[in-house]
């Protein structure tokens, strides 16, 4: 870390209708240094990114990089003057080559025509700086997320940037795939340039980063340097407000199984997987991405149909071509990985989306009846606390943690047997995922199965009874939470041997 | 190998097929001889304007947007190039004044979508049906071209017609423009993810102006040439929407999957055109001809779409 | 943009008091007063007059109330107006060929044959995937040929006087008129009030999120299609009634007037508001009947009904409106999302 300072953020605002995104935002960004920002939802991290990048013009404030004043320039000056976020949003052009898409802001021409072959070596250069390896011709919308989020860091420091931006780099990623970023972010240290890391993750954020920011409302709380920071103290910070109980635990007698999956082969993802899970169990089942956590509940639920294989529900057979619909009648609920693409319908009510499930209930008829529509939502929506409590609210206003409990909250109408959740807590904020965790605890208090696809170990240990463990479509083990360490499960998760160094 | 192959057949699978499918119906009907010099030609005349309006529209589609209103433009077009050159006897100027029409119409449509960011599709359909009233009213007057000078224009060869080379040299230079230049690069990202030309730094408000302007000048010329070869005004404007759709989406099936191209449109025009010529030709009525080609183009996109229908329904994993 | 409109917790909402609501109905009395004053003695508020501008609204409501159905659940059909004079022409033959049918039959055989190519075009949609522009556009030119097969290209009169009766006037007010009302208040409680009409809404607007909801996606498609192509079959059917015949392509023209009237209203109104098109198209039927009072030739006409399109998109920007209300997956982009493709 040096004294220099490289961008210095001054009284930035910015707001969206009646909401301040950021309500004057003072932040100095020194050379070589890894700078963690950190907050909750709607706390104005991503905003100040994409102000700084140039997406969005501040209506007060400044920003200045290297002494000069950046404020207001476009997108392109700003990444030529040596600023590049990464965000979080993965916005690559999936029918072109993976070589035109690094270089997709500054496609190589000779003689006014278009001359990709120039652009190779330097892409080459770029790819070996990471330490991955890609038939650049391609074409990106073949490759997995985790694989696109590497073409997208590639195309930022083609341009040898000075201040580096990541917007979550590690959500979607698997554990080796961040180690590779975690090299990559040493090296940049190394040739002067300086990361700017927002992420959720605490222990990566523990790990690689020298200073932690902390944001919370549109504005700056404080920052400090990582090791005088600890991590109950950062987590006050974010939040305002002490957290007592973050995991529930409670032991239950689990009794007979609510799910049972018998050699479940799909396609290249999954390779035989067999488990059950009793009534009252929390199982997790933790692995990177394209281990197949979203593949087996997709599968059990219905929305994928697999290859071969069983699936038994409260010691009924579910035929292999079963869809979501049978699933809610065998009584099985999901909520799925992504919130606003799968979980719920924009421009509709908070009220609209609670009542979504239960439509029977709420009419006669077929008919439907508002007054039994609002006491059903209200009930749901004081039951999951909502913020703001007001089921008239389009869905689009509330914040992710908010529109999370929403998702969940359909499902609330009604006792369900299986709960499947998948990724439940990403991109939520720490009060919100310590109320979703109370309300799966109480789920299994109350005798049902819930299955829980995780990319956070943290998270895993906590709150499960039982972790299974996969790597590459197969289940390589199952562990009690109590008889083992993070280590130990990050290293099955990595291949299935056991490593007793840091894995970083 | 077999990746390869698979490879192989998924980006020319669908012109072969249709090539074949051609010498099939040859064979079927070989009195009537398809594939002689004279008959080619004359196909390719008559395909002329479909290709170039189906190019224009590949420029609209390519970059995103999509655009409804040639149906109409096209009829209104030749009302207005007969009715000039009955005035000025001109091709020159006849064709100057259709470009500055459609530019005008183009450029308001491209304001709304880029500004006001307006469905292009409804307000294309707003300016289809304006155009087919104000063309009903303007061709109470003469319809015929009178002028010889202009009506010789089809007929002037260079071994092929002289409209059939101008349209391949078009086609040639857009084939250059969109895949080769850093232009067509832009357009292409814009029309598939706007978020990525955003970040790239490109204007995309910019290249979707040029893309309707470059396709105003098309269909433009696309009506210049049908005007000249008939003679008249072409009436028929709601029945050109197929051709032109079919050719685009059948283009989108083959060479760059998914995604509207040149030559893919240029091969889904003149498939269209010889099927539907080849049908006059063994003297199918014109009902006939229109169920052909309205169930080739469902069952042309419809076997592309069923390939990747099993995807689709696939959750993004 | 926060609040989704004031709701009442009355039993029934005819129509919500809203700015939109508002605004629109002084657009109505505008025009309304302009042309009460400008045409020459007072002819415009003749009830006879008025009368006739209600009756003309009917069938272009009718039609708009299927489009607007197809537009729900995001998809688009062409082949509206088609169907509609494939089935007047199929209903007018059976009641004057040689086994003279009853009216109810051939209307029963009409709509039949509406529902199943609505059913086509459904499937093709839902199970195919094939975008619902291609689909139906394809299926424009299918019904244009098999037309003109069965009919040679000639009219058909209509000598049935029950049938014709359909459009007859009692009381002052045509039946057709007292028809909307049956068919708007069945489209309102399908599709506004019912459980049917809510998923249908939110297939429309999320089609992933709806598939995990366990709605069934493919049949609530297949279900919007039929019934769009019956409405348009209604619509067919009592334009017959009224024209006392057919002639081979005397209702492709609707389709224009539906995507006019289902657009304008989805725009302003939401995605199906009953009332909106009803109110919509007695917009347009009034400034239609109005212009021709004027002398204004009919392409004109046509040519306003283009323009009222686009104002309304205008109107809706100027409200600040949500424009993206009416997403249309017209052109479906085919997406790449399997490995295995190459």
């Amino acid at each position: 870390m040096s004294e220099t300072i490289v961008a210095k953020i001054r009284d930035l605002k910015k707001y969206f209708g009646a909401t301040k995104a950021l309500d004057g935002v003072d932040l100095d960004i020194y050379a070589n240094e890894v700078h963690a920002i950190v907050g909750s939802n709607g706390a104005g991290k991503s905003t100040l990114m994409k102000t700084l990048a140039g997406e969005y013009i501040p209506d007060e404030g400044h920003l200045y990089y290297l002494d000069e004043d950046i404020t207001g320039l476009p997108p392109l000056e700003i990444q030529r003057k040596g600023i590049q976020v990464v965000h979080q949003v993965l916005n690559i052009v999936e029918s072109m080559s993976i070589l035109e898409n690094i270089l997709v802001a500054f496609p190589p021409t000779k003689n006014g025509l278009l001359n990709w072959k120039d652009g190779r070596e330097k892409v080459q250069e770029i790819l070996d700086f990471i330490d991955i390896r890609f038939d650049l011709s391609k074409p990106t919308g073949l490759l997995s997320i985790s694989e696109q989020q590497f073409v997208i860091l590639a195309r930022a420091l083609i341009n040898k940037p000075k201040v580096l931006v990541l917007d979550e780099p590690t959500s979607r990623i698997g554990l080796e795939e961040t180690k590779k970023i975690f090299n990559v972010i040493r090296k940049l240290k190394e040739h002067g340039t300086t990361v700017i890391y927002i992420s959720h993750r605490m222990e990566e954020i523990y790990q690689i980063c020298d200073k932690i920011s902390v944001f919370r409302d549109g504005l700056r709380i404080d920052t400090r340097l990582t090791k005088d920071l600890p991590k109950d103290e950062l987590v006050t910070m974010m939040l305002g407000k002490k957290l007592d109980v973050f995991f529930p635990k409670s032991v239950i007698e689990a009794s007979d199984e609510v799910l049972r999956v018998i050699d479940l082969k799909y396609k290249d993802r999954l390779d035989g997987i067999s488990f059950t899970v009793k009534h009252g169990e929390i199982v997790s089942i933790v692995g990177g991405v394209g281990a197949g956590k979203t593949e087996i509940i997709n599968l059990v639920y219905g929305i994928l149909k697999p290859d071969s294989g069983e699936i038994w529900v409260d010691g009924k057979f579910l035929p292999l071509s079963h869809t979501p619909s049978k699933a809610i009648k065998h009584s099985i609920a999901l909520i799925p990985e992504d919130r606003v693409l799968q979980g719920m319908i924009e421009n509709y009510s908070v009220k609209n989306n609670l009542s979504a499930l239960s439509m029977e209930k709420i009419s006669k008829r077929s008919l439907i009846r508002n007054r039994w529509e609002t006491n059903l939502a209200q009930s749901l929506n004081d039951k999951l606390s909502v913020v703001p409590n007001n089921i008239e609210y389009m869905i689009n206003a509330l914040s992710g943690g908010n529109q999370q409990k929403v998702v969940i909250g359909k499902w609330m109408a009604e006792k369900y047997m299986l709960y499947l959740l998948d990724e439940v807590t990403a991109g939520v904020d720490i009060g919100a995922k310590s109320e979703i965790y109370m309300i799966l605890g109480q789920l299994a208090k109350e005798g049902a199965g819930v299955v829980l696809a995780t990319g956070d170990i943290e998270e895993a240990i906590g709150i499960s009874d039982r972790i299974i463990i996969l790597y590459k479509g197969k289940i390589v083990k199952e562990v009690e939470p109590l008889k083992v360490t993070k280590d130990e499960i990050l290293a099955y998760i990595m291949g299935g041997e056991k490593v007793a160094k840091p894995v970083y | 190998m077999p990746n390869q192959f698979i490879k192989f057949i998924r980006l020319y699978g669908m012109p072969i097929g249709l090539l074949v499918l051609l010498l099939l119906v040859q064979g079927i009907f070989h009195k009537v001889p398809l594939f002689s010099l004279l008959n080619i030609k004359h196909i390719l005349l008559e395909t002329v304007s479909i290709a170039l309006t189906a190019l224009g529209l590949s420029y609209i589609m390519i970059s995103g947007e999509g655009d409804l209103s040639f149906a109409g433009m096209f009829s209104l077009l030749t009302v207005v190039f007969a009715l000039v050159s009955n005035q000025l006897n001109s091709f020159t100027i006849s064709f100057l004044s259709i470009c500055a029409t459609i530019l005008v119409v183009n450029l308001f449509i491209v304001l709304l979508v880029t500004k006001l960011k307006f469905s292009s599709f409804i307000v294309s359909i707003a300016i289809m049906f304006m155009a087919n009233g104000v063309e009903k009213a303007l061709h109470q007057q003469t319809t015929l071209i009178q002028d010889p000078n202009i009506l010789s224009f089809a007929k002037i060869e260079f071994g092929l017609p002289l409209v059939v080379l101008i349209a391949a040299i078009v086609y040639i230079f857009s084939f250059f423009l969109i895949n080769k230049t850093k232009f067509g690069f832009s357009l292409r990202i814009v029309g598939e993810n706007k978020n990525a030309a955003i970040e790239a730094g490109i204007n995309t408000n910019q290249m979707k102006v040029i893309a309707y302007i470059i396709a105003g000048l098309l269909i433009a010329l696309a009506a210049s040439i049908e005007s000249t070869r008939v003679g008249a005004i072409y009436e028929q404007g709601k029945y050109y929407m197929l051709p032109v759709f079919a050719a685009c989406f059948l283009g989108s099936s083959m060479f760059v999957p998914g995604r509207v191209n040149v030559f893919g449109t240029l091969i889904g025009a003149l498939f269209l055109g010889v099927i539907e010529k080849f049908m006059n030709m063994i003297s199918v009525e014109s009902y006939l001809v229109s169920i052909a080609q309205g169930a080739i183009l469902i069952i042309a996109v419809g076997l592309v779409a069923y390939r990747h229908r099993e995807k689709i329904e696939q959750i993004k994993l | 943009m926060i609040k989704q409109g004031s709701s009442s917790s009355k039993k029934f909402k005819i129509w919500f008091p809203s700015t939109q609501t508002g605004m629109f109905l002084a657009l109505v009395l505008t025009v309304f007063i302009i042309f009460t004053f400008i045409i020459p003695n007072f002819n415009y508020i003749r009830i006879g007059n008025l009368n006739n501008i209600l009756t003309d609204s009917v069938i272009p409501a009718i039609f708009a109330f299927g489009m607007g159905m197809i537009l729900v659940v995001r998809g688009f059909d062409l082949s509206l107006g088609h169907i509609a004079s494939m089935v007047a022409l199929i209903i007018a033959y059976l009641m004057s060929g040689g086994i003279k049918f009853d009216p109810f039959t051939a209307i029963l055989v009409g709509l039949t044959t509406a529902a199943a190519i609505g059913l086509l075009n459904g499937l093709l949609v839902s199970r195919m995937g094939i975008s619902s522009f291609i689909v139906t556009l394809g299926m424009q030119f299918l019904i244009i040929g098999i037309r003109q097969i069965v009919t040679h290209g000639q009219s058909v009169y209509i000598s049935n006087s029950l049938f014709k009766s359909l459009a007859k006037t009692q009381f002052g007010i045509s039946n057709l008129v007292i028809i909307l009302i049956i068919i708007a208040v069945l489209c309102y409680f399908l599709m506004e009030l019912s459980t049917f009409g809510r998923k249908a809404h939110f297939i429309g607007e999320n089609i992933e999120a709806s598939r995990f909801m366990g709605i069934d996606v493919k049949q609530y498609t297949m279900f919007a299609f039929t019934l769009g192509a019956v409405l348009a079959a209604i619509g067919g059917a009592l334009f017959a009634a009224r024209a006392g015949g057919v002639q081979i392509n005397s209702v492709d023209s609707k389709l224009l007037d539906a995507i006019t009237i289902a657009v304008f209203s989805g725009v302003i109104f939401g995605r199906f508001k009953t009332m909106g098109i009803i109110l919509v198209s007695i917009l347009i039927s009034m400034i239609s009947t109005g212009m021709s009072m004027l002398g204004v030739k009919t392409e004109w006409i046509e040519f306003m009904k283009g323009f009222i399109l686009l104002s309304s998109i205008f109107l809706a920007k100027f409200m600040n409106m949500n424009t993206e209300l009416l997403k249309l997956q017209v052109f479906q982009k085919i997406k790449r999302s399997d490995k295995q493709w190459t």
